[in-house]
């Protein structure tokens, strides 16, 4: 260890140079041989130019690339530690200084590839919770590496510490997940959804099959020729067909249900809740309780008249860890009181609404207007080509999409409670999300050219995990709504009955 | 709980919802930059309108240019108040951005929830000799947000206070 202390703004070792030297070469070096492969087949035979010329090209111009492309890099540059940030200065058009304060780099990558070994170097990416920033990357040597990770080690702070160290509660307990539950949640889902997407798998696996015999496709469509009007000649063949074909798709689905979430077994205690489900493949996965950001409890017609709900966990996504599995949807029962209670606290339910505002009918105008034009183009193609039968098609589309809108605008609505606050949204399906106030990272209000004459304004929310708009809120309750979610959950009371803020 | 107004290089404190915020304005030399910016991106349209010469039929070449140039004085018109709209304020515990002519909107980023500051300079910024401050949170949309058109000082200033705040929590 070197003892050095980060406090004055230094470059990288040189070794960094060589590294960034080659990265550079290896990129530039495919792109150049390219063309001097072309350059060779389209010149060498009329003699123009000699073989040694076009290597010497080739690789003169990678090496003079990289080492232009790598001073660019190098030289602006700069990294300190101070007052407890790592201030990392960089860019050599854009001149950018990003300050990270040390106790909120979540985790710290390294890279060790064969380059770095060879210069006994190491490639250090520090990564926060922000989801989409530009990554901060060093490389630094052994000696530099050690020091920084001390100075790093120093301030971070006890409780980032405990979140990262995994818990074991001896009163953990196991739920398990009845498969009846599983299927019949799995029926009472979108079928619309699950028909376009395993129809895409039908098609994907019908694709496969034509490929498979050319005789036994031309076999196919001669017995299709030849029986056509047998088979579908009257509306109600056509009907057993397409029933046919969706229960077919149906159990297609219900096995791919079976398969992913299978015998799904829960272990949970106050800190954490650990999911494993699968048939032929388990999987598993954890949530802390201070990741979640959201819960969301979807409830459709078919699933409310049976008792059931689809639950979804969300949790922060980082920019090193961002994937589907973050998120757990659980179908079944209706557990959504047991997991609300163990995030929000056994009293979740008596709380009140402090504040609430619903949508006007923006929403419906809002969901309207991209199906409507969609819809009128289509309407004009169809009118063009004189096939007037199928402008049915366009007219039962607008009558869904005017369902869709009106429901959605039913739905649509924020309530402010005291210490969590709600969204209510979806379409057709009731779609309930919980949020604590905590978990709120920022608030947005939006004004259309529209808001002076209605009123109206819209509210964007966005945790780590998730993103809601909230469209056509009266503009008076809006502005104390965004206001009071900023003052958080302790202080909301107090905010409201506050005479310092007049509207 | 207290939230109040912080108006930097001045001691006067108000307790103000985000709406009725005294907005700092950004300084005035942003509005020639985005003058500069948006002639640029007009030259650009202009050139490539001029592809449409390639066509047999020269009045499509003339009727581009125009619908560029009619674009380009609506947007000369709107620059002016776009720039007089945009503004930041800053209180003890959020950062706030106003911004749209056309769909107004106003940004509030708690200090407790920010992730980075970067105080960021590009050429046309350089000219001008003005930065911008941007600042990144965890959130899955509306993940960052640019204050443009302050001076050295002045980034360097909200940057300061901000980091310092970043470590405190709601009262």
């Amino acid at each position: 260890m070197t003892g050095i202390d980060f406090s004055r703004p230094q470059r990288m070792s040189i070794g960094a140079l060589f590294i960034i030297f080659a990265k550079n070469f290896r990129h530039i070096i495919a792109p150049l041989a390219s063309v001097a492969i072309y350059k060779f087949f389209t010149s060498y035979s009329d003699g123009e130019i000699g073989l040694g010329e076009i290597l010497l090209f080739c690789l003169g111009g990678t090496v003079i690339l990289s080492i232009i492309f790598a001073l660019a890099s190098y030289l602006p540059k700069k990294f300190y530690v101070r007052n407890g940030n790592l201030i990392f200065i960089h860019g050599l058009i854009n001149h950018e200084t990003t300050s990270i304060p040390l106790d909120r780099i979540h985790s710290l990558r390294t890279e060790k590839g064969i380059w770095f070994r060879l210069l006994g170097m190491r490639g250090i990416i520090f990564d926060t919770i922000a989801t989409r920033t530009e990554e901060v990357e060093l490389i630094l040597d052994e000696g530099e590496w050690q020091c920084l990770l001390a100075v790093i080690e120093k301030e971070e702070t006890p409780q980032q510490i405990s979140e990262t160290v995994i818990q074991r509660h001896p009163d953990r307990r196991i739920v398990h997940f009845p498969t009846k539950n599983l299927l019949l949640a799995s029926l009472c889902q979108n079928h619309l959804n699950g028909l376009a997407v395993l129809g895409s798998i039908l098609g994907v696996v019908f694709d496969t099959l034509s490929d498979f015999s050319e005789n036994a496709n031309n076999d196919v469509a001669n017995y299709l020729d030849a029986n056509f009007e047998t088979m579908v000649g009257s509306p109600l063949r056509i009907i057993i067909l397409l029933g046919v074909i969706y229960i077919v798709i149906l159990m297609l689905w219900l096995g791919t249900v079976i398969l992913r979430y299978y015998d799904m077994t829960m272990r949970y205690d106050k800190n954490r809740l650990t999911f494993s489900y699968g048939l032929l493949t388990r999987s598993s996965c954890s949530f802390f309780f201070d990741k979640i950001c959201t819960i969301r409890v979807k409830r459709n017609i078919l699933e409310r008249k049976f008792g059931l709900c689809t639950l979804m966990l969300k949790q922060a996504l980082f920019a090193s860890a961002q994937k589907e599995d973050d998120n757990m949807k659980l179908y079944g029962a209706d557990s959504s009181d047991f997991f609300l209670k163990w995030w929000l606290g056994e009293d979740y339910s008596k709380d009140e609404d402090i504040i609430s505002a619903r949508s006007g009918r923006g929403v419906l105008i809002h969901s309207m207007i991209p199906r409507l034009s969609f819809t009128i183009v289509v309407g004009i193609v169809l009118y063009y080509f004189q096939l007037y039968i199928w402008e049915l098609l366009p007219g039962l589309y607008i009558l869904y999409s005017l369902a869709r809108g009106v429901f959605l605008m039913q739905h649509s609505k924020i309530s402010l409670r005291d210490s969590y606050f709600i969204v209510n949204t979806g379409a057709f399906a009731e779609t309930v999300n919980y949020i604590k106030y905590s978990n709120l990272e920022v608030v947005r209000i939006r004004r259309t050219p529209l808001s002076r004459r209605f009123h109206r304004v819209s509210l964007e929310l966005s945790t780590s995990g998730t993103t809601f708009y909230i469209r056509s809120l009266e503009e008076a309750k809006a502005k104390k709504i965004y206001e009071a979610l900023l003052y958080g959950a302790e202080n909301l009371h107090n905010f409201l009955q506050s005479s310092t803020f007049a509207l | 709980m207290s939230n109040n107004q912080i108006i930097l290089g001045d001691t006067k404190m108000e307790i103000q919802p985000v709406e009725d915020l005294d907005y700092t304005p950004v300084d005035v030399r942003y509005r020639a930059v985005q003058i500069v910016l948006t002639a640029c991106l007009y030259a650009m349209f202009a050139m490539l309108t001029l592809f449409l010469l390639l066509l047999e039929d020269k009045i499509w070449f003339v009727i581009g240019e125009c619908i560029v140039l009619v674009a380009f004085s609506v947007n000369m018109i709107i620059v002016r108040k776009a720039w007089m709209f945009k503004g930041y304020a800053l209180r003890e515990n959020d950062i706030s951005y106003r911004s749209g002519i056309v769909f107004p909107t106003v940004t509030t980023m708690p200090y407790n929830r920010l992730q980075q500051v970067s105080v960021k300079q590009n050429p046309v910024g350089r000219f001008f000799k003005l930065y911008s401050v941007v600042v990144v949170n965890g959130a899955q949309a509306i993940y960052s947000m640019s204050i443009p058109g302050l001076t050295k000082e002045r980034a360097e200033q909200i940057k300061s206070m901000m980091i310092e705040r970043m470590g405190y929590d709601r009262d």
